[in-house]
């Protein structure tokens, strides 16, 4: 004789009356014997009786939804020994039933919930796509990149030259593979379509194999094509391919002009290749790119694929020994340079780290409170109940019976809660993507598993602790004294300290989110306070490459396309003045090294830097840049020697040693353009700039003219008529540019304002972000001890009423009242300032001008909560004293 | 109990009225199948007992333990008078709806049975 199925006896357990349950195993057991008599095979019988025994779960459920037990108003009768699924249901049924009752409690616990629990979603789904789910490539945790860093004060992210890769590469065995890329933007001219400039990247032709990806259609680069010159080729991005060409195979073998160079396409690449936001569109061999072989060029990252077996710390010895030898075979240009391998994905998300487990840690706060909120009114709720439950617990109802019935209204809460926390994480989540600032790969806008599990398991995780609370303490120790009138309408000592604690949490995390939020947007104002050293408003700016990337001889038909456009557009209605310069004044730009001529050459690798802006005439009234001292380029500025430079105030006070006069100094430096000019002569100096954005200190920079030092990429600055908006130039601004050059593709036109208040973008989202979630923490606060106050005022209806009509005053009634919210309110405050004092440590990092401990901040914040405390402990304060004292002595 | 009985509890009962002191989950499911060609789910037989016997239509009582079902009781069950009353009153009302279509339902079945 075989046992039953586990799973049978299981299902009977579960979903059978116990009255029942013997002979059901029993009857199961003489079926599935009577089977194997009559020769069905035991595994078939063994099946049947499983199959038996699962459908009773269904017959369990079914009679109870089709026939709810009737009348019961109260607690729903219900035999002992019911089965756990059907009694479940009926609580759940019962459950719902008390809820439809009291729509707007159910209401506001469930949209609580549902924004709690999404927002914390939303940022877990946005923490883990970014910081920890693996990057999209085989065997990612192979993948590192190698950054270039000062040997004595490591930690920089500069990039590499190639010459430099390629003896990294030939030096190691460290890598599988090492390759380097350049991401910019690139003319695409291809007959017939408007000219575009897309995004591109140059690579060296181990590029797609250090990733591991494999091309969609055609060949990779091989390293034949990979030399200076080698046939011109270029590989598609999936995304142009699809766009440009409608995914055809004979894009194959045909002929692109990129930046004016023909290009016979090889091959297209698979989609999504750059885990980022942006995808290249062209994919080009990095030797085709200028200066390519001069070592002191560096422009190049470096991402490598470690080879088997070799760990990160074996590479960084490995290339540190290789940095040494390049230190010492070049001291010119390598004197100081060491080379630091990190993690792909560390390099990727890093920066944005902080940042993001700030803004999580927030939402996980905003959770807190949002749990101590539905758990004071969930407590409110089950006090009110305990004579009810006193009742049933008196008409024989177990324990465990009276926390089902507690737990069913969880499960329906938090259920309902949870339904629309996907909701609230969806758009969440969409609102991140579209408005947030940029992140440093990609995130799907969808929903995803991950995500979804983790929604579940917060959901599982508050439910439980709801459920247990206010059940627990509904019940209580003594529910039989409860029965007695006087004690019902008391409100228990327990309750009244689970309210208490909810409400010092509430107000505590209000403190800590309201104050971080506090110094976070001061930071802002002082931001916006900065000088920038130039006006940044009514700029409009173009970013252009004129088509000389490739062809180096013809930089003075470079300048000249720059000043006809700059003249054409100064000869155009609405606009004020217009220039150009190499990067504008809101770009880092890069720097260029230089000696003071007269004093000692420096050691080697030792030459002072400075910012290298090469600049088109006007460009410093254009910008409103003013000038100190002397005068800048104009008319009579050479294209060939003697060389000219103009300086700011930081670079006379920090290589000149703040010389009263400098004009006519000299600075040596090499042209790469122009072999004769060795020499500059300093015109004049003007005022300080603080470039890449209003948080940096301005830097010493070094403005030459585009006639002596040439950049094949120049922005176009056009300062528009007082008054008008620069966005209204847009047309003006493209018809001239292709009055001179109809070929020439224009860049993302946007205003100078634009582009300066993108620097400061993600501070900006941040301290939004984390000001709407203290501005909803606040109100939930407030809301709370309004709440708890109202309560337990509306429970001493009768005790104020009797007092009133002893001749208690209603102010001292309601001083009573209000102190009990103070109280509970200077708690909350106290623990949040302590709480705040050791968190803003974790915002340091991001605090402009204040310091963490800004007393005026704090002062303020005290201010706030107090007067908010104020009126949410007021008003039932008030509200309670407006009772007619005959009317609360025969309440009762 | 006014009420006239579900299609199972007349089936089920019906079936205690044939098995009289031999009814319980098996024998009544094996009645279902060989007379009415109808397959049950002995979860279904036990729901609707018990909701007989909360209706108080039926009884039930535990028989000696026996080896061939694993030493486990069989619960046998019994008719009380209210359930032959209701089985007895849906029987009366079904025999009403029935009365004066035998000829037509004797055809129809002929040709159900042709087809």
């Amino acid at each position: 004789m075989s046992e039953l199925p586990a799973l049978a006896r299981l299902a009977v357990r579960l979903t059978v009356r116990r009255a029942w349950r013997e002979a059901f195993l029993g009857d199961l057991e003489e079926s599935m014997a009577e089977d194997i008599r009559r020769g069905v095979p035991s595994s078939e019988a063994r099946r049947r009786v499983r199959r038996d025994a699962l459908h009773s779960i269904f017959d369990a459920l079914w009679p109870s939804i089709e026939h709810p037990p009737k009348g019961a108003e109260s607690a729903p009768e219900r035999p002992q020994g019911d089965p756990p699924v059907t009694a479940f249901l009926t609580d759940l049924r019962f459950a719902a039933r008390g809820l439809r009752r009291t729509p707007t409690f159910a209401a506001v616990v469930v949209a609580t919930l549902a924004l709690g629990i999404g927002c914390v979603t939303a940022f877990w789904g946005l923490l883990d796509a970014v910081l920890l789910r693996p990057l999209p490539y085989p065997e990612p945790e192979r993948l590192v990149q190698l950054w270039g860093e000062h040997v004595e004060r490591p930690g920089g992210r500069w990039n590499s030259s190639h010459p430099d890769y390629l003896d990294i590469r030939n030096g190691t065995d460290a890598f599988a593979e090492l390759a380097v890329y350049q991401s910019t933007f690139a003319n695409l001219l291809q007959q017939g379509v408007d000219p575009e400039r897309v995004p591109t990247m140059f690579v060296s032709h181990d590029f797609f194999d250090t990733l591991g990806l494999p091309m969609t259609l055609g060949r990779d680069f091989e390293a034949e094509d990979d030399v200076v010159g080698a046939d011109a080729t270029v590989i598609l991005g999936h995304g142009l391919w699809q766009r440009r060409f409608g995914g055809a195979d004979d894009v194959l073998g045909q002929t692109l002009r990129v930046d004016s160079v023909p290009r016979t396409v090889i091959g297209v690449a698979p989609p999504r290749v750059d885990d980022s936001r942006e995808e290249s569109d062209l994919w080009v061999p990095v030797t085709s790119l200028s200066g390519i072989t001069i070592r002191g060029v560096n422009s190049l990252k470096v991402i490598g694929r470690l080879a088997p077996g070799v760990t990160l710390a074996r590479a960084n010895i490995e290339v540190g020994q290789v940095a040494e030898r390049l230190r010492e075979a070049y001291p010119d240009v390598n004197a100081q340079v060491g080379k630091r391998v990190d993690p792909l994905h560390e390099s990727m998300v890093g920066q944005v780290r902080p940042r993001l487990l700030l803004v999580s840690a927030a939402a996980a706060l905003l959770l807190l409170v949002v749990c101590a909120n539905v758990s004071s009114l969930l407590l409110e709720r089950s006090t009110r109940r305990r004579r009810e439950m006193a009742t049933r617990a008196a008409l024989g109802a177990s324990h465990g019976q009276l926390l089902r019935h507690f737990c069913a209204e969880s499960v329906l809460l938090v259920g309902a809660g949870a339904l629309g926390s996907v909701a609230v994480a969806w758009i969440v989540r969409r609102l991140l993507l579209d408005f947030g600032p940029p992140l440093p790969r990609h995130v799907d806008p969808s929903l995803d598993l991950r995500t979804l599990t983790f929604a579940i398991a917060v959901t599982a995780i508050v439910g439980s602790l709801f459920a247990i609370i206010p059940g627990l303490h509904a019940l209580g120790r003594d529910l039989f004294q409860r029965l007695s009138v006087g004690q019902v309408g008391a409100e228990g000592q327990s309750s009244g300290r689970w309210r208490a604690a909810f409400v010092v949490t509430q107000v505590a995390m209000a403190v800590v989110l309201t104050l971080g939020a506090a110094l976070l947007t001061q930071s802002m104002n002082k931001l916006y306070d900065v000088d920038l050293g130039y006006q940044p408003g009514g700029i409009l700016t173009a970013e252009l490459e004129v088509s000389t990337r490739f062809v180096s001889d013809e930089w003075p038909a470079t300048v000249a396309f720059y000043e006809a456009l700059i003249e054409r557009l100064e000869a155009t209605p609405g606009v004020a003045s217009a220039s150009a310069a190499h990067h504008h004044p809101a770009k880092p730009g890069w720097d260029t090294s230089f000696q003071v001529a007269g004093e000692p050459e420096p050691e080697p690798g030792f030459r002072p830097e400075a910012s290298f802006r090469p600049v088109a005439l006007g460009y410093f009234e254009t910008v409103g840049i003013p000038l100190l001292r002397g005068r800048v380029f104009d008319d009579t500025t050479p294209s060939a020697a003697p060389g000219q430079v103009v300086v700011n105030q930081a670079f006379v006070d920090t290589h000149l040693d703040g010389d009263e006069n400098p004009v006519g100094r000299r600075l040596i430096r090499d042209n790469w353009w122009i072999d004769e000019i060795t020499e500059y002569t300093i015109l004049g100096v003007v005022g300080d700039v603080r470039f890449a954005g209003r948080h940096r200190p301005p830097r010493p920079a070094l403005y030459f003219t585009h006639r002596q030092d040439v950049p094949p990429m120049m922005t176009l600055l056009v300062r528009a008529e007082e008054g008008l908006d620069p966005m209204a130039l847009v047309p003006v601004v493209r018809e001239a540019i292709w009055a001179i050059d109809p070929e020439l593709p224009v860049g993302t036109l946007a205003t100078l304002e634009a582009l300066v208040a993108d620097t400061v973008s993600v501070r900006r989202f941040t301290t939004w972000l984390l000001g709407a979630f203290a501005v909803v923490t606040l109100a939930l606060a407030a809301l709370g001890l309004y709440g708890s106050l109202a309560f337990t005022t509306a429970r001493r209806t009768r005790e104020i009423g009797l007092r009133m009509a002893l001749g208690a005053r209603a102010a001292d009634l309601q001083a009573m009242v209000l102190g009990q919210g103070l109280k509970l309110a200077a708690v909350g405050l106290a623990l949040g300032l302590g709480a705040a004092w050791m968190s803003t440590r974790a915002l340091e990092a991001f605090l402009f001008g204040i310091e963490r401990s800004d007393p005026a901040t704090f002062v303020g914040v005290i201010a706030l909560l107090a007067a908010i405390s104020l009126v949410a402990g007021w008003l039932p304060a008030w509200r309670a004293t407006q009772v007619d004292p005959c009317r609360a002595l025969a309440d009762e | 109990m006014a009420d006239l009985l579900g299609d199972l509890e007349y089936a089920v009962l019906l079936a205690l009225l044939r098995l009289q002191d031999k009814a319980y989950g098996v024998s009544i499911r094996r009645e279902l199948e060989e007379r009415a060609g109808r397959r049950t789910s002995l979860g279904a037989i036990y729901t609707t007992l018990d909701r007989l016997e909360r209706k108080g239509l039926v009884t039930s009582r535990a028989s000696a333990p026996t080896a061939v079902r694993g030493g486990r009781r069989k619960r046998l069950c019994r008719m009380t008078p209210a359930g032959e009353r209701a089985l007895a009153t849906t029987w009366e009302a079904q025999r009403r709806l029935v009365a004066g279509l035998e000829g037509q339902l004797t055809r129809l079945s002929q040709g159900a049975s042709d087809v």
